[in-house]
């Protein structure tokens, strides 16, 4: 039509032409991508239209509207519930409480990742190379020290816990000696600023509180497991609660050296940081060049030599040593020659990458759904329920983390500038300036999560996570489909009804 | 201290501790109880064969079996006998300066372990330990992998996966791989990829279908809507009456216009050169209309267009039909015709499928639909005519045969499900009592008044989303695999449903947040329902709907890799069965396809999203 308007500005809106011929593009477009997608997922409106097939849906149906919820009397009285129905009672229990479990371990181990997550707290976080590197060395120092001292603090418990009923009074002594460390003498925290001496003292006193503080800890944990047994026995039908002083008793036994040794990595990547930066800000140019590029070919060479490590373990390597030795050799000076070569005052945005690396992880962990996570937790941990908890609780620990932390992205930046402006840490900024603005949303989406897994929890069976779904397949696959009817309904019902109460729920918290 | 404060002040510091000591006491409890039941237990994930299988799996999911080597072997047989023979023996055999035993030489469960060691190997020399099955069609299934040491030995533990007790001894291959050359994609990664499309696309379709559904629903579903629509009983109960005659007059025009389509769609050139002729018709008589609304006035409109938008429907529903029928021919020549973009003729054939299948169904709920608002708005002009006990006896009158009639209809429906020994018990006594009753009822009522039926329907809708969307879309893909058998097909039509349950909701909830200004405005203009929604809340929905509608295609691209594991197609499918058969390299393929596929999709989606809101 106006094909002379063809030669209009770029800038102004285009042509009737040019839309039209857009238009007509994008529909052909459209048109390609849908034949092909019909093809490609076989749509085929014959198939459902069989009438054998037909029949086969009818009767299915049919089955499905008449759920064997209970078994009749002679006289047809209905004289109770069915095995179907006590089956499915029994088992969407254990479905509520695996999307119980998943949610709250997940939501504990979302919420400190998320604030590694966040742009915004991550940004600011910039450091001399030297800073960098000195902390990469002494994070394996850290993790090692505290996790072997941990692990001969357990031990140390475990020994003393042999002793029984002395035991229990020599567990209350050290938490009182913890107790006394920390109340007897000057105050640990003072405003004023304590000299070089006493801040040494300071420490050694923390540090030996924690010590026995953690030895009663140990102690109690080694006991827990004995009076875990005992109690599962005598309690009958409260024998869970005996069950679960044993779960907990073993979790700390197992998992704290564990903790400690990232708790650890964390203090040393910390004092590390500290102690390069401050190092290397004392220092002149040259000799700050010479210290930067000296711990950055050790920094670098440790944490690549870690690094190969871990694949050598994963892929048994023929020649380990091209993959651990030598590159840290090669990494360690290249990377010691650009410490050289920089300004060693120069900030680098080691946040960022730190940011950068979480999120990739927990973008990559969410994308696979946590059915499939389960095969694998199937293949460690066997068929059962412990396995979808495990399955879910990853998932949620990675989709969260990713949600809090955009939470953590859209806080108000006024309470933190406000913050800060009183001269407090990076620490503080978070307890006193963040936290108390993410605690809504923080909850919302935690119950957000509750209602996805309780719905995951239902089908995760299918891959044998335990739950009701592991039945009603079996059901489905054994065409008892009255059974597998009552198991559909109470799915229905319980899902349906837990979404009304945690909308109900975090209406009111927010 | 105070344990009985006055309302209105905060609690007493006794009754605040007591109440948190309890609310501590039942959180324990709670999760005390729910450690048992989900079976938690930190021992078994670290009993040692339980580590060493996984860690076995992870060495492999960390060799991804991405490309094809043509590998050069040179390989030594021994036998394995099943069952075992008394007494227990091993088996030896050398060849080329390397030496291999296998001790003990059979297996009678798969729990049995098998110890191989060899030596005389080249240093650090590789390979795999296959096992010939009994029987010619059996494929050689790998058992183990070996690697020698620096001086050429190894030794390998290793069961069987499967054991087939035959007569005659059973070969256990030892292939050491020589040399290898790269050659292309694995067969895994081939199989991934084409899977992973399907996985896509079923998606994508569900999404599409699940959208385009799932609006008109919201507005039925959306609470501020509906609230406004209210009925006298009169209208509400004609309208229940006329519903299954506007049905059936809908469904014998939709078979009388498939009938005429197929007849007229017999002979392809006739029939596209009518089908052209009628598409035309409707195209321009549309224009003229739309043309004269810009000008005349609405009273101007309907005198000098009083049958052309009837002309228009009834070509362009011929045309429809014909369509179904000549889209089918044509479809079926271009399938051959177009090569690799066959798909296209095939997409023209499902078409015209869905046309000649669905026209019925879809002039079915049209005439129900066009019937319920006939005689609602008759019912109505009867209340407005009459008064007093005529109009009390004539809403009874209507309600008995309205409420009768819809009685005798969901008892046929329950009868179809569940087959009752005695029909009449279920439609037609039912019908006739409680057609009386509520007919009677009804003459109590005053005529005028209005009932909240837009409430009821809305209850209603809202009640079946609901449970729908509980319903996981894997539990719905196992009815759908019983009907349309295994593959995508099963599983989009299951994503389709979730997609429609979930979307419907999110997208009412949208319509009851819209704002209420431009819907009053529109109103006092005195425009109908239609137009209020066309003008007034379309405009405030479409930002968010599109959002949603993305989000949904974020879910759905997730569970469509999942639904393959009740046979819904998709790369599910053959995940599970690579990780069944312990084949964990060509399952890593997947997973990681799986990855970055959706975080792709993930990303384009939220920036998608960014751009077009």
């Amino acid at each position: 039509m106006q094909t002379e308007a063809n030669t209009t500005n770029t800038n102004s809106t285009p042509t009737p032409f040019v839309k039209s011929l857009r238009t007509f593009l994008l529909v052909i477009l459209a048109v390609v991508i849908y034949a092909y997608a019909v093809e490609g997922t076989r749509i085929n409106l014959q198939t459902p239209m069989e009438p054998r097939r037909q029949d086969n849906l009818i009767n299915v149906l049919r089955l499905l509207a008449q759920p064997d919820l209970f078994i009749y009397s002679a006289q047809g009285q209905i004289a109770g519930l069915s095995e179907a129905s006590l089956i499915t009672l029994e088992r969407i229990v254990e479905t509520v409480f695996m999307a119980l479990m998943a949610s709250t371990i997940g939501t504990m181990i979302a919420i400190p990742i998320s604030f590694v997550a966040a742009r915004n707290l991550m940004e600011p976080v910039r450091m001399p190379l030297a800073g960098i590197t000195t902390a990469l060395i002494a994070l394996p120092i850290g993790g090692f020290v505290l996790g072997t001292a941990v692990s001969f603090l357990v031990q140390l418990g475990e020994q003393i816990a042999a002793l029984n009923w002395l035991a229990l009074l020599l567990a209350l002594a050290s938490f009182a000696g913890s107790w006394a460390v920390v109340k007897l003498g000057p105050e640990l925290v003072t405003t004023e600023s304590p000299t070089p001496a006493q801040t040494a003292i300071a420490t050694v006193r923390v540090i030996a509180a924690v010590t026995l503080g953690f030895l009663g800890l140990a102690v109690l944990s080694h006991l827990g497991l004995v009076a875990g047994l005992w109690l599962e026995e005598r309690l009958g039908l409260f024998g869970f609660i005996g069950n679960f002083i044993f779960v907990l008793s073993d979790f700390f036994r197992l998992v704290s050296p564990i903790l400690a040794m990232v708790l650890g990595a964390m203090v040393g990547i910390s004092m590390g940081s500290r102690v390069g930066q401050e190092i290397v800000l004392g220092l002149e140019m040259v000799p700050g060049r010479l210290f930067t590029g000296l711990v950055s070919v050790v920094g670098t060479a440790v944490c690549i030599y870690g690094i190969g490590t871990g694949l050598n373990w994963l892929y048994q390597f023929n020649d380990p040593a091209w993959w651990t030795t030598y590159p840290a050799l090669a990494g360690g000076l290249i990377v010691g020659l650009i410490g050289f070569s920089v300004d060693p005052r120069r900030p680098f945005p080691v946040g960022l990458a730190v940011y950068n690396i979480f999120r990739t992880i927990l973008n990559l962990t969410r994308s696979i759904e946590s059915l499939i996570m389960a095969i694998v937790f199937v293949i460690w941990v066997g068929v059962g329920p412990f396995a979808g908890v495990l399955a879910l609780t990853l998932h949620t620990t990675a989709a969260l983390g990713k949600l809090f932390s955009e939470q953590v992205e859209s806080i108000a930046t006024g309470p933190v500038e406000g913050v800060i402006a009183t001269g407090a840490n990076r620490l503080q900024m978070i307890a006193y300036a963040v936290v108390p603005q993410v605690v809504p949303p923080f909850i919302a989406f935690a119950f957000y999560r509750w209602d996805i897994n309780v719905r995951m929890s239902t089908i995760i069976g299918f891959v044998g996570g335990g739950g009701i779904g592991f039945v009603l397949s079996q059901n489905i696959n054994l065409l008892r489909y009255q059974q597998a009817s009552v198991m559909m309904i109470a799915i229905a019902l319980v899902v349906a009804s837990l979404d009304y109460l945690s909308s109900k729920v975090r209406e009111r918290i927010i | 201290m105070k344990s009985r404060p006055n309302k209105g002040q905060p609690a007493s510091p006794l009754r605040r501790a007591l109440r948190n000591i309890a609310i501590g006491v039942g959180v324990f409890l709670l999760y005390a109880y729910a450690v048992q039941v989900t079976q938690i237990n930190l021992r078994t994930p670290l009993e040692p064969t339980r580590q060493e299988r996984v860690i076995d799996m992870l060495r492999r999911l960390g060799r991804p079996d991405l490309l094809a080597y043509d590998t050069e072997v040179q390989a030594l047989n021994l036998s394995l006998i099943t069952p075992c023979p008394e007494p227990l023996r091993g088996g030896q055999i050398s060849g080329d300066g390397r030496t291999i035993t296998l001790a003990p030489n059979c297996v009678e469960t798969t729990q049995d372990r098998l110890v191989m060691s060899g030596e005389g190997y080249p240093p650090n020399a590789r390979g795999i330990i296959r096992w010939h099955p009994p029987g010619t069609e059996a494929v050689a299934r790998q058992v183990a992998s070996f690697r020698a040491d620096e001086d050429g030995r190894f030794v390998v533990n290793f069961t069987m996966p499967d054991v087939r007790p035959s007569e005659e001894a059973q070969r256990i291959e030892v292939e050491e791989i020589i040399g290898q050359t790269l050659t292309g994609l694995s067969n895994a990664s081939e199989v991934t990829l084409s899977r992973i499309v399907e996985t896509i696309l079923m998606a994508l379709m569900a999404s599409t279908l699940g959208t385009i559904i799932a609006m008109p629903l919201s507005f039925i579903a959306a609470r501020n809507l509906m609230s406004r629509s209210g009925a006298t009983l009169a209208g509400m109960m004609s309208a229940l009456a006329v519903l299954p005659l506007g049905g059936f007059l809908g469904r014998q025009l939709g078979i009388a216009l498939t009938w005429a389509g197929a007849q007229i769609g017999n002979q392809p050139w006739v029939g596209l050169l009518i089908f052209v002729l009628l598409l035309g018709i409707s195209v321009v008589v549309t224009r003229q209309y739309i043309a004269a609304q810009a000008e005349a006035s609405s009273i101007d409109l309907e005198t000098r267009f009083a049958w052309q938008p009837y002309l228009v429907t009834v070509a362009a529903l011929l045309a429809v039909a014909i369509f179904g029928q000549i889209g089918l021919v044509g479809g079926e020549w271009l399938r051959e015709a177009l090569g690799i973009f066959g798909f296209l003729g095939g997409f023209l054939v499902t078409l015209a499928d869905i046309v000649r299948l669905l026209l019925p169904t879809i002039l079915m709920l049209v005439g129900a639909v066009i019937a319920v608002s006939l005689g609602s708005r008759y019912g109505e002009e009867i209340n407005f005519r009459i008064e007093g006990t005529a109009a009390r006896l004539v809403t009874g009158l209507i309600t008995a045969v309205g409420s009768g009639l819809t009685i005798y209809g969901f008892g046929l429906f329950l009868n179809w499900l569940y087959q009752f020994e005695n029909v009449h018990n279920w439609t037609t006594y039912p019908a006739i009592g409680f057609g009386l009753l509520l007919g009677l009822l009804a003459t109590t009522v005053e005529p005028r008044r209005e009932m909240p039926i837009g409430l009821g329907i809305y209850y209603l809708v809202r009640g079946i989303l609901n449970t729908l969307r509980s319903i996981e879309p894997l539990i719905m893909g196992i009815v759908f695999v019983v009907w349309v058998g295994l593959g995508p097909f099963a599983g989009m039509l299951a994503l389709m449903l979730h997609s429609i349950a979930d979307l419907g909701k999110l997208f009412s909830e949208q319509v009851e947040n819209i704002a209420e200004g431009p819907l009053e405005a529109v109103t006092a203009t005195g425009a109908n329902r239609v137009q209020t929604i066309v003008f007034a809340v379309v405009p405030q929905i479409v930002p968010p709907f599109i959002a949603f509608a993305f989000y949904r295609w974020d879910i759905n691209v997730r569970m469509s890799t999942i639904i393959g594991f009740i046979g819904g197609g998709g790369i599910g499918l053959v995940l599970q069965q690579n990780i069944n058969l312990l084949l964990y390299r060509q399952a890593s393929v997947m997973i990681i396809a799986i990855a970055v596929v959706v975080t792709v999709l993930d990303y384009v989606s939220a920036k998608l999203r960014n751009r077009l809101i």
